[in-house]
Formats: C-alpha cells, structure tokens, sequence
C-alpha cells in the first residue's frame, strides 16, 4: 500500500510538467477575443502584462509554488480561520480572462457539478445494480436480451445525441422543462424545489442513462462470474434455492469489484461531463475547463487539469483500499 | 538440428493445446449469439457501404449547389441537401469512411502499443514494474482536457506538413491522440493473461529448450492471448468512432467542410427542426455502427470467458 | 363507509387550503405580489459568452465591454445612427459650441451636475482625469488604450469639467471618453489598482462602482451577473427593473432558442446563426430578431507581398519596399476578376439573411461616408473576370486551371474556423474555378487567427497565404484612424513585431498621398470626401475585396419593449429605457 502511495507522488510531478510543457506550447493568444478594432499594439502590451513574455521554467516554478504552496494554505486558512504568515501578499493561480483566482473560479462552480453529474451518479448506480443482477440471475431471458439491449443502446449513442433529442422534446416541443440550468437558482421552499428539479431532470438522465448502461453491464459480468464459481454449485447441489443463494452469497460477492469500478468513477463527479454541461448549460467545472480553453486561459487550463489528474490517482488508491477492505484475499504488498 | 527440435517441439504443444484456434472463437461466439450476427451483419454492410459506396453514388460531397438548399429526400438526393446544396448521402458514405478509418487506425495503434506494452511487462519481469508504472500513469491523465490541448496545440503546424490536404493532419493527429490515451486496458490484460501462460508447460517446454524470450512471445504466447486482443480491438473501434464525433462535436475535430459523422451531426443539429433528417442519418450512423461493433465483442467476451459462458 | 374516501378527497385540498388561508391572511396576498412583481421585474439577459469581469478597460472580450455597460457610463455614447449623445456629459463639446479648441488640440467635456456614483458620492471631474491615468499606466494592459493614443494630458478645469489635450492637432477629438468601451471609473475605487495592479484588482473588476441605472449584486466570472437597480440612478422613475440576470453558456443557437422559442430569457445576444434556423425560430412567434448595422465588412484582404513558404521569417509575406512582389496578385486585372467573380447576393442569402447586405465598400456606414463609385462588384460578371485574365496573359490549361509563365493560378485561401465563413470559402472556389482559378482552402482557429502572438505563424497579421477572410470595423462614428491603416509603412513585418494594420500590405503613392492630406485637413466636409477617396483607392486597387455590412443580430421576447438595437455602440446601452409591457 505505501508502495502505491510511494509513487503517486512522482506520477503526479511528472503530470503536472507533461500539461504545463503540453500547454505553454499552445499557439493560442488570451488577446484574440478581443475587439477587432483594438489595434495589435495593444493586444501586445495586454500579453505582457500577463507575464507572456517571461522564459518557461521561471513560469513553471511560480505556477508549482502557487499551485503546491500558497493555494494549500489559503485553503487551511479559510478552513480554520488562522492566518499563517503573511496572506494578503502571497500569489494566487490567477485566470487570464477573468484576472480571479482559479481556486476561486473552481469553488464556485463545483456545487452545481457535483449536484448535476453526483446525482445522476447515484441515479445511474440505483439503476443498474437491480438490472445488472436480474439480467445475470436470468441470462438469455427476455428481460436480460431488453436489457442488453438498452444498456448497449445507452453506451453507443453519444450524450450529445441524446441531450439535443431531449431538449428538442421536452423544452421545444412540449415546453415542460427549461433548457438552461439557472445556477443562481436558490431552493428556499416546494416551488422553488420543484424549479431546481425541472432544470436537473434532463441533464441528469442524460448522464444517468449513460452511467447505469455501463454498470448495468458489469455488474451482469461479475454476477455471472459468481453464478458459475464453486461455492455456487456446491450450494446448489445442497439444495438451497435460488434466491438464497443469490442474496445470500453471489450479490455480496460480486458487488465487490463493481465498488471498486464506482470509487474509479468517482473523479468523474468532479470532472464534470463537459459535453453535458455544455449542451444544457450547466454552467460547472466541464464548461469552466472548455471555456478556458477556447480563451487561451492557459494558468485556468493548466490548474484545473492538474487537479482532475490529482483526483485520479486518489481515487485509484482508494478503490484499492476499499478492494483489500472487502476482500481480504487481497493483500498489498 | 535444432530447427527440427524446436518444430517437434511446437506440434506437440500445438496438439496438447486445448484452446481452439481464435478464429474458431470469433466464428463460435458469432454463431451462438443472436444479437452479434446482427451486429456482425450490420457492421459488414456498414463498411462496405462506407468503402464502396462512393464508387457508386458518384457526387461530390463537397459540391454546393445553391439552388438546391435544404431539400428533403428525392431521387437526385436520396437523403436530402444541406444549408449549402451539398448532398447529404454523399457526406454520409465520405463521412463514414473517416469514421470508420479513424476508428480502426486509432484502434490498431492503441491495440499495438498495449499488447506491446502488456507483452514486455508480462514476459519480462525486470521491465514489469517501469511499464505499469508508466500504464498507470496514462490512467492517471485527465483526457479529454489533454485530448482537446493537444488537438489545439498541434493542428496548425500538423497541417503545414500536408499543404492542401489538411484532413490527413487531423486524421494522423486524431489517430494518434486517442491511440495514445487508450491501449492502458489492453495493456493489463495482456500482462496477466501472459503472467499466467509464461507458468504453462508449453511455454516452459520452449524456455527449457533456449528459445529466444521474443521467439516465445511471438509464436507461444501472442497466439494464445489473441482472444482477449480482439475483444479489447471491439471495444476499441467503438470508443474511437465515438470519440471522434464528441471532438467533432466540440469543434475540435476535423475542419468543418470536411465531412465525418460527428461533424455532420454537430452542423445538423442546429437544423434538427427544420431537417430533422439531417441529425438522424449521421446519429444513426454512429450508433449502429458503434451498437453492432459493441454487440461483436459483447458475444467475443461471452465466448472466451469460459465461467461466463452458458451455465 | 364506500363514500368516505371521495368525501375525504374532496375535503382534504379545501382543508389544506383553508388553514393556509388562516394561518397567513395577513401575509399571503402581500407574498403574493411581491413574487409577481419581482418575476415580472427581473430582466433576464443571455450572452452565450458570457462576462469574465465587469471592467472593459481589463477586457478580454465584447462580452465584458457590453456587460460592463450596464454599469459604468461613457461621456457620450453613439446612437443608432452614429451620433453622439450625451450621457455623463452636459452637451457634445463642438467647435460651434467652443468646446472643441480652434487648434484642434484640445477638447472640453463638461459634465453633467448632480451625477452620482450608486456609492452616493458625486462624480466629478477627477474621476475623469483618473480614468485617463488608469488607462496610459504603465503595464496595465488597458484595452482601451488606443483611444488614448495622441492624449497629452487630462486636466480638471473645475468640479464638472475636464479638458483632454493632444500631443498635435486631431481633427476626431471624440476618441477618449465616448462609447462603452472607454467609460468612466470611479477614483475612489480603482486609485490603487494603477499598472501592474490592475489586474490583480478582482474585487473591483468584479463589481465596479458606477453611474449606470443598475449596480453588480454578484458576480460569477464566466457564468452569471445579477444586477439590481441603482436607487439613486440620475433618471427619474428609471430603470423599470428591479433586478438583472446576465446568464452565459452553451452556443449562438442555443441562446437564440431560449429567447425565440422557450421564452426562458428576454434577450438574446450575438445569434450568429444560419439564416434559416432563425427564420424558423421566429417563426415560433415568441420574440423579434433586432438587427444593428455599424462599420463590420466581412472581406478578403488580398495579399501584396510573396507568402511562398520557401523564403524565409525576413522575406515571407513582408513588404520590402515593393521587391517582393506577390508572383500572382501583384497584378491588378487578376485581383479585380476576382472579385468579379463572386456573388455577395448569394453569399448573403446562404449565410447571412436578414443579418448581412452585399458590399463594395470597406467603410458602408455612416451613410455621409458611403461611396456609391464601386457599385459595378454589385453584380457577378464572370465574362469580363475571364476577360481581364486572358488580357493579363493566363491561359486555360488542360485541367481548367489558368497557367502563365509555368505557374499556376492557384490560391491559397484561409480564414477562422466558422461554419458561415467556411460556406463562403466554398462557393467562392465554385466561382473562382469557373474563371479558371483553383482555390486551396485553409481555416484556423479562432483563437489563433485572431491573435497576436509573434511566434505563430497562422495569425491573421502573419498572412502567410495568398487570401484572408474576416471581418473588420472601427470604433466610434469617425473612420479616421481607421483609414490611417492603409498607410504603407503600417504593413506588418519584424520591424513592428507584426503589429501592424496594412494587412493587404497594399502600398501606393496616391493612397499615401490622401493619408496626408487627410491628416492636414480639419475641414468636415473636406474630411468626408477624402475619406471617400481612401475608400475608392482601397477597393480599385483590390488591396481588399469587401464582401457583406454585417449586422450585429440579437432578439428580444415579445414584451419586453424600449429596446433599441445599435451597431455603433454597446447593445445595452438603452438598457435604463427597457421596459416590460
């Protein structure tokens, strides 16, 4: 276990110098949104007051510092209320585009990330688990060919495909649910509740639908792997019946390695499902990521991708973790 | 002399192996699964549409007509025209030989890097712990923000290496981008699947002959793991066509008068009211390719996991 | 017993309604209006792109210039037709008025008595002075600095009035202070945000003190700005709403739907959009499409120096005093077939509709400017474009392309990835291959193209290719500095970093010559015809082939009235004036 600890933190050096070096070689300028009838001249002394014009390793070695060094305190700061040295001088990752602070920027479109993409998380799981098992325990059935079926429709047609049929659907031609997420939006009783659930519906079961097709089929696979292993004979030479059989052993048994497969996803939460949040404007952390890069807001870019790289390699560790925990034939050395 | 050995060698393992030949697979799972014959027949007439189509229906799917803006179906344009006369079927067949091409190179090369990888490390422990190590940090890398980065920071100068033809720029680009940020899960299986028959006798046999370790890997080994290979090529196929078009869809993908399945759907979706012909075919398009490929190595798992197999 | 549950179903909604009543009799029917009341007065806004800061002198955008307009005000703005109003200021300073100085080299604004900052403090005329100070520090990156250019100094001849002087006599002395993008910003709050502290300055970028009829009530970069009306806004009985939502997100498209066909929001935008999607979206009948003509020409610059790829970063695409001569385009009966050749009726039609008219003028508004001498383009005329060609020695090969001297006539063509501008790419290589000249097309990202980076190759002022594409405008009513572009020694190269504005590179004596008389004439009427000629040379020669006045295209919900659509301005410079009916 200390081991993989061990290396995660050279892997995440080692990504962090990969996306700043992949980055600062992009030919994108933080000046071409601007007006055309703001002269070049302009658009030049604009770039050097971003720091555009200083050598590469000096920009790296800022960027570790703020990034690894005063945002991590800035944080235990604003977490404890204490002041550790001197906090109004300290540099901060700033974004190009809007000059705020990228810590700032991501906390503020994380609530509606996590609301939007962990909840169609959590939907899309409390779909599968039952389909995934019913389909296994009653392979070649009808209801395990229907849902087969549907969960490879579900992970072959693209989310934008999907998302642009719903909202044609439902907000062009019905007119029941909003297009737009209205991240301002503040629940404060029932018909304010049942606002925020309109604007979540569509955005939700697109990725929902998306997640349970392919857990749905992995929790299938791992069932039927259980269904054929020994211990399943045995009992059923011995006469236990089905049900029991499947609740009482396989279902325990064959969850493990799906848990594992939802603590991998779980970075995806944070991520954010960019095409999603995209089409229905949900305004989070997907959208914050592309924004950035179609405006050449390369510290913005840099950050955020070093942070979902962090996520990453947490939650690798944890699915270990969580794997040896349920399964103790697991051992780490 | 020992040419002879080694051939001796080879037939007897050869007959001692009880795995039947991939292709046996493939033909087993095909024949035994309803939905990968579907899919099987669909994905064929798919790609011969694709590939031979536009030998047959001649137009030029970069052709405007102004005259002939937004039509539906007739017989001079069996699936309509778009906002600038072109003929739609004809950027379909154009736009499908893209994707699928995109889909297979990116495959191949993903599929190549990872067995490589998975081969090495499996077969030689000493390389083991470097290359998952190395795997493990590919998994580590956000990808579609490092798709989307690379795409953006190598277009330009990729397209001045092919003047004229900036599509073969992106196509190599896009091969490459997801080729690259995709052969990790091949890459494991492999490993394991080789850590377990480098313990076989066969392949013992062969080691305690002096057979030369990539001599192994090549006739013994690589033969042996080909099924679960294939499996990962499906899978393959499929997440590049799909990852072409969110590109696409993203507007980073090929330029926009060049036509590919995801461009076309992301240009028609504006006019999915209007035309609603112009989302369905290139949805369409995508999905049932990406559903049969799906549905192949769905029945291609079923089949070489034996403990999944019919009970 | 059967009948209970009906009974029991029909009571239980009067029972509940019946204790609600009671408990809140009192409150209900004012809660009750209050929500009405703050529906109906909020404004909802959707700029797809939205806002990154709410101060246009830290602008990385229109966005944030238009967004910032809500808030902080301008001296005078343009109106629809390009005249000057005044806002902060009493009156537009004239010579007839005596505000602008005999000599041409200075200009006293007077300010409006009794303007208030929403902090309640008096605007006075330091906040001008300091505008200007915020603006010309050094490492600030202003973007409004070219507005500044020629200013001397600001000074304070009172409490209410200011006086800009100018290093050397300047006929357009409007520039500084006037239209949303150079605004005045409260002292108070920006005075330690000078230099290299502007930008670090977030909290009043984000939410800046101003005279405007609403004040920032939050700000989400990117996403969202809530404003809400500014109680001590100089209008009486204005602005009618009480609050301001300013939501960004998803693409053209999508914002004109929510305005067009779901209702979501009361005003849409930029809707840059397919002619036809449009048309059907109004169709819908839930709101209007409002069109505003300014100075935007979509054109092909045409280049006049050597792009070959073989010469190298010292000889490529660079002006050097007329040697390196474009093998192909350095000759005027090629350049004038070609845009004879093309069609702007139907490259309207195709991409643009309602929201673009053909052109033959680089300066097609305002309408005193506008020269009627080029309107022969107007029309295609494919025989005398293959006429000029034979009469320039290119000769018909076997493969239907032009060839004279072994080389062919063939054209490589780029502009910014968009899918309008790449439909025009294609039907002018229809046209262009008619006359026997073959078009490679090329498209580079936006944020590229449009950038300024002196280490990439594929910038718009790089121009290493035979044709460009895009569109260009200038500031304000008065196209004086504008013109001041096409003066030859501005032609990008080492010597300037690339940062010059003769893209064409088209370099002639006479249009030199007007340049200077231009900058000697104060005369208006004079100016006017001068600037005519620059307009006629430009397009004669063909430095540059204009194609389509484009409209900045927006759509407001059908009730929401006083919207008036402006070309010259920011779009929501009427906003105090917008209403709901």
């Amino acid at each position: 276990m200390s081991k993989r600890l061990f290396f995660a933190i050279p892997t995440l050096i080692i990504i962090s110098f990969a996306l700043f070096a992949i980055l600062d070689l992009a030919p994108n300028d933080p000046t071409s949104d601007l007006p055309i009838t703001i002269p070049p001249e302009v658009r030049q002394e604009i770039r050097e007051s971003l720091g555009l014009d200083k050598p590469f390793h000096v920009r790296y070695f800022k960027w570790m510092e703020q990034f690894f060094i005063n945002e991590p305190l800035n944080l235990i700061e604003g977490v404890t209320g204490l002041q550790i040295g001197d906090s109004e001088s300290r540099l901060r990752v700033t974004s190009w585009s809007s000059y705020r602070p990228v810590v700032d920027l991501i906390i503020e479109r994380l609530p509606q990330t996590l609301w939007v993409v962990g909840l169609s998380y959590v939907v899309g799981i409390m779909i599968a688990l039952p389909i995934g098992v019913i389909s296994a325990f009653k392979q070649y059935s009808m209801f395990d060919q229907i849902g087969t079926f549907i969960s490879m429709v579900g992970f072959s047609i693209p989310t934008f495909f999907t998302g642009l049929v719903m909202i044609i659907v439902f907000s062009v031609w019905l007119g029941w649910l909003p297009s737009t997420y209205d991240t301002t939006h503040v629940v404060k009783d029932f018909p304010s509740f049942w606002v925020q659930v309109k604007q979540m519906i569509m955005p939700v079961l697109v990725l929902a639908f998306y997640n349970a097709a392919q857990l749905s089929r992995f929790m299938r696979a791992s069932v039927l792997e259980n269904l054929n292993l020994d211990y399943v004979r045995t009992a059923r030479a011995k006469g236990l019946r089905d049900r029991a059989i499947l609740l009482k052993h396989v279902l325990r048994n064959s969850l493990l390695p799906v848990v594992t497969m939802i603590a991998l996803g779980v970075p995806t939460i944070f991520t954010g499902a960019i095409i999603t949040e995209q089409i229905f404007r949900v305004n989070g952390i997907g959208q914050l990521l592309i924004a950035g890069i179609n405006s050449a807001d390369i510290p913005l870019v840099q950050s955020l991708s070093f942070l979902f790289a962090v996520l990453i390699v947490t939650f690798n560790l944890l699915a270990d973790i969580i794997y040896g925990f349920l399964d103790p034939r697991i051992k780490y050395e | 002399m020992k040419v002879e050995k080694l051939a001796q060698a080879n037939q007897s393992i050869q007959e001692a192996r009880e795995h039947p030949s991939p292709w046996m697979i493939v033909w087993i799972a095909l024949r035994n699964h309803k939905g990968a014959m579907v899919g099987a027949g669909v994905f064929t007439v798919i790609v011969l549409g694709v590939l031979l189509g536009p030998f047959i229906y001649t137009v030029d799917p970069q052709f405007t007509d102004i005259e002939a803006r937004n039509l539906g179906m007739s017989w001079q344009h069996p699936l309509g025209t778009d906002n600038y006369g072109q003929d739609m079927l004809a950027r379909l067949l154009w736009g499908g030989r893209t994707a699928i091409a995109v889909g297979f190179a990116a495959m191949f090369l993903s599929l190549g890097l990872g067995t490589t990888i998975g081969l090495i490390a499996g077969y030689y422990k000493r390389l083991d712990g470097l290359l998952m190590r190395l795997t493990d940090l590919f998994l580590a890398l956000p990808l579609l923000p490092l798709l989307l980065v690379i795409i953006l920071v190598f277009r330009e100068p990729l397209d001045e290496l092919f003047p004229g033809n900036p599509e073969i720029g992106t196509f190599l680009l896009i091969v490459f981008v997801i080729g690259i940020t995709s052969w990790m899960q091949t890459a494991r299986i492999v490993r394991s699947e080789t850590l377990a028959l480098k313990e076989r006798e066969f392949v013992l046999a062969a080691t305690s002959i002096g057979t030369s370790g990539p001599h192994i890997i090549t006739t013994h080994i690589l033969p042996n793991i080909l099924s679960p290979i294939m499996v990962s090529a499906t899978l393959g196929v499929a997440s590049a066509i799909i990852t072409e078009s969110a590109l696409s869809f993203l507007g980073l993908g090929f330029p926009p008068d060049f036509p590919t399945w995801g461009r076309l759907l992301y240009d028609g979706a504006n006019f999915m009211e209007i035309a609603p012909a112009r989302v369905i075919w290139p949805g369409l398009a995508i999905s049932l390719t990406v559903l049969s490929v799906n549905y192949i190595g769905d029945a291609l798992r079923d089949a070489i996991d034996p403990r999944v197999r019919n009970q | 017993m059967r009948r209970v549950p009906a009974i029991v179903l029909l009571a239980l909604p009067t029972l509940f309604l019946a204790s609600c009543s009671q408990e809140s009799t009192s409150e209900a029917p004012v809660d009750a209006e209050v929500t009405e009341t703050t529906q109906d007065r909020n404004l909802k806004i959707l700029y797809w792109q939205a806002p990154s800061k709410l101060n246009p002198y830290q602008s990385s955008g229109t966005k944030d210039i238009e967004a910032s307009s809500i808030v902080v005000e301008p001296l005078a703005h343009y109106d629809v037709d390009a005249n000057m109003v005044p806002i902060l200021a009493a009156e537009i300073p004239t010579s007839e008025n005596g505000g602008v100085a005999e000599d041409h080299r200075s200009i006293t604004w007077k300010l409006k008595k009794d303007v208030l900052w929403s902090d309640s403090t008096p605007l006075t005329a330091a906040d001008v002075v300091f505008t200007w100070e915020y603006c010309t520090a050094e490492g600030g990156g202003c973007a409004a600095l070219n507005a500044f250019e020629y200013v001397e100094q600001v000074v304070a001849l009172d409490d209410h009035t200011v006086r800009v002087e100018f290093i050397k006599p300047t006929p357009f002395p409007y520039g500084p202070f006037v239209g949303s993008a150079s605004p005045i910003i409260q002292r108070e709050q920006f005075k330690d945000c000078l230099g290299m502290r502007a930008n670090q300055c977030v909290e009043e970028n984000s939410f800046p003190v101003g005279t405007g009829p609403y004040m920032v009530d939050e700000f989400r970069a990117q996403d969202t700005a809530q404003f809400r009306a500014n109680p001590l806004y100089r209008e009486q009985g204005k602005p009618y709403f009480q609050t301001v939502l300013l939501k960004g997100g998803g693409d053209a498209a999508a914002a004109a739907r929510t305005v067009l066909q779901t209702g979501e929001f009361d005003y849409a935008w930029n809707l840059q959009v397919e002619p036809e999607i449009l048309e059907n979206m109004r169709n819908a009948g839930k709101g209007e499409i409002l069109t505003g003509f300014g100075s935007q020409v979509e054109r092909i610059m045409v280049n006049q120096t050597n792009p070959d790829p073989k010469l190298d970063a010292e000889q490529r695409s660079i002006n050097i005093d007329g040697t390196n001569p474009h093998p192909i385009l350095s000759d005027i009966r090629v350049r004038r077939a070609l845009t004879l050749a093309i069609d702007r009726e139907i490259l309207v039609e195709v991409g643009y509709g309602i929201t673009g008219q053909p052109t033959c003028n680089v300066i097609p508004l305002p309408e005193k400017y506008v020269s009627s001498n080029n309107d022969e383009c107007l029309t295609q005329n494919l025989e005398e474009a293959n006429r000029l060609l034979d009469e320039a020695g290119w000769v018909l090969g076997s493969d239907d392309v032009r060839v004279k001297d072994g080389i062919r006539l063939s054209l490589l063509y780029q502009t910014s990835t968009n899918p309008v501008r790449q439909g025009a790419q294609s039907l002018i290589k229809g046209w262009w291959k008619e006359i026997g000249v073959e078009t490679e097309l090329k498209n580079i990202d936006g944020s590229v193209f449009f950038g300024t980076d002196a280490a990439s190759p594929f910038t718009l002022y790089k121009f290493y290719s035979d044709v460009q594409m895009y569109t260009n405008s200038f500031e304000g009513n008065d196209p004086s500095n504008y013109v001041e572009a096409w003066k030859c020694d501005k032609a990008p190269g080492p010597h300037n970093a690339w940062l010059g504005t003769n893209i064409s590179r088209g370099c002639s004596e006479e249009l030199d010559a007007l340049l200077d008389t231009l900058s000697e004439t104060f005369d208006a009427d004079e100016r006017v015809e001068i600037i005519k000629q620059i307009n006629d040379t430009v397009v004669q020669n063909v430095y540059e082939i204009p194609l389509i006045h484009r409209a900045r295209v927006s759509a407001r919900a059908n009730d929401l009235k006083g919207v008036v659509m402006n070309g010259w301005d920011s779009e929501l410079w009427s906003i105090a004036d917008w209403y709901r009916e």
